[in-house]
């Protein structure tokens, strides 16, 4: 077909609208093939963004409403009539963004496969879920907008923590422990394995809960005013820093103290329960629990399983004693210090390492792979065996490193399956956190944060 | 730790658990999670496995009473737990 630039007198990149068709301002002056010409698109800037995943759609929603029938049991595409729904493509043709209007600040973000939870800096619990296995609320849940939980807890102001994996969430109102969902390895540690969907069931009785993590297999919290590391659910790996790797702690049951600061279970300031690892920093110091093999992903030249928390996130040979953030996967682990410096240990696949190679810090130590002074968090698909992707937060915005396929989120780049050194992902202020979103049954995964 | 073979005849027969009345915040099961998982022996028979806990000395363990609230402390001696009777 030849191009045409005009007909009757008419520039063709000024005509508005065809049988009522808006056409956006330049759009027919570029050609996806040649990747010639401009295409103007307008991003969404404000409210819940909502990046990647291979389904952008609500389940079921039907074919006549022009959208497609959902194929897969998917959340976390909250779409509809009343959304900002401006998908675009730049000229690299892989930059897509939803967005959902979101008043409320962002406090704490997570997501399991099914469900996106938020607690606002009002202390509010917000979900967002397919069904209501996950709501637990009185009425109904919507998939497409944040509804806020009520009647759960002794106050709807009172949610402090959530953390969610999969099928399963726990959260933190007025120090009380609460969890809905799936309950496989005991992992709710109430003694149980009775799964609880369509309820939040308080979790013993005490109410000094003051942080929680839910991975895939097991849990990990801290308590109490001396802020106790607990874990629950199943052992295999030595996840949970019980001594073994044989059958699940059922009830939450505090980690072994053999090589803790003092030999003491106590001063516990973060938690992360991962696929294979618990990690965590007590007084500073970063402390691990699990899978290790060749790839040394704990570092310290450890390559044997450790079912006991071991110390680790040495530099230069001595171990530090300023770390704040502790996140371990399958082949490498990463630790934010005090002064926003970003340190990896253990192999590079995937470019974990975070400088741009698959360069891997094998040597014992930890090693500080940016001049980064500005970082404040990680974010990873919860529930992956292999975490292959990584979204580093800096002073605010988002930085995606490591295999576009896998997380359906990329940034303006077609430079291969890889974005090999963080590259910025969303160029404004975020409020609160990110979570990625990841179904059981495939990996459409996809990121939501919120924009101001 | 000790590997141990139960015969199943089900994918459901891989969802029971067990406990042990000397570790009370523990509870047992098997490897795997499904059927493709197992050793099929013949038609409606697979191999599904287990392992044991073992303990080679003492050991002390604190978990959260989840009806009185509180802890509960016990010591556990060296042995092996977890046993599928």
């Amino acid at each position: 077909m030849p191009d045409i630039d005009q007909k009757n007198g008419i520039d063709m990149a000024n005509i508005a609208s065809i049988n009522g068709q808006d056409i956006p301002a330049s759009g027919g002056a570029f050609d996806p093939v040649a990747g010639t010409g401009t295409y103007t698109t307008t991003l969404p800037t404000s409210g819940l963004i909502q990046m990647g995943g291979a389904y952008r759609q609500p389940y079921s929603e039907s074919a006549s409403s022009g959208k497609h029938s959902g194929g897969d049991d998917v959340t976390g595409f909250t779409l509809g009539t009343d959304i900002v729904r401006n998908y675009s493509s730049d000229v690299n043709g892989i930059h897509a963004r939803a967005a959902t209007p979101f008043t409320p600040t962002v406090s704490k973000m997570a997501a399991g496969g099914y469900a996106i939870f938020i607690i606002d800096t009002d202390g509010k619990m917000w979900i967002a879920a397919t069904s209501n296995s996950y709501w637990g609320g009185s009425g109904s849940v919507s998939r497409r907008t944040f509804t806020q939980l009520t009647g759960v807890g002794d106050s709807d102001t009172g949610w402090t923590d959530v953390s969610a994996c999969s099928s399963t969430a726990l959260a933190i109102n007025s120090g009380k422990l609460y969890g809905i969902g799936n309950n496989s390895y005991g992992k709710f540690g109430n003694g149980s394995t009775s799964s609880s969907y369509s309820n939040w069931t308080q979790i013993g009785t005490d109410s000094d809960w003051v942080s929680v993590s839910v991975s895939q297999n097991h849990t990990a919290a801290i308590k109490g005013s001396s802020n106790v590391l607990y874990t629950a659910g199943r052992n295999n790996d030595g996840m949970t820093g019980q001594n073994t790797q044989s059958g699940n702690t059922t009830t939450w049951t505090a980690v072994d103290a053999t090589n803790l600061v003092s030999a003491t279970n106590n001063n516990f300031s973060f938690v992360d329960a991962s696929y294979h690892h618990t990690t965590a920093i007590q007084s500073g110091r970063a402390f691990a629990c699990g899978r290790c093999d060749s790839n040394e992903p704990l570092g310290q030249n450890l390559t044997s399983d450790q079912t006991i928390m071991v110390q680790t996130g040495s530099v230069g040979g001595t171990l530090q004693t300023d770390w704040t953030k502790f996140y371990a996967n399958y082949y490498s682990s990463h630790l934010i210090n005090s002064s926003g410096h970003f340190y990896h240990q253990g192999d590079g696949q995937y470019y974990m390492s975070g400088d741009g190679t698959q360069d891997d810090h094998k040597a014992g130590d930890a090693v500080r792979t940016s001049t980064w002074t500005d970082a404040e968090d990680i974010y990873y698909a919860k529930g992956q065996y292999i975490v292959k992707y990584l979204i580093i937060k800096r002073s605010g915005k988002l930085y995606y490193v490591g295999y576009t396929r896998e997380g359906n989120i990329s940034p303006n780049s077609t430079s291969g399956a890889y974005i090999t050194s963080p590259t910025l992902l969303i160029d404004s202020q975020i409020n609160g956190e990110a979570a990625i979103i990841r179904p059981d049954s495939n990996s459409a995964e996809s990121l939501i944060a919120q924009y101001q | 730790m000790a590997t141990y073979t139960v015969n199943i005849t089900s994918e459901s027969d891989l969802e029971e658990s067990w406990s042990d009345d000397n570790c009370p915040n523990f509870s047992f099961g098997f490897n795997e999670s499904s059927l493709d998982e197992c050793i099929k022996i013949n038609e409606t028979t697979w191999r599904a496995t287990y392992e044991s806990m073992e303990l080679s000395s003492p050991k002390t363990y604190t978990y959260l009473d989840m009806v009185n609230g509180g802890e509960i402390t016990y010591t556990l001696a060296a042995g092996e737990y977890g046993v599928r009777s």
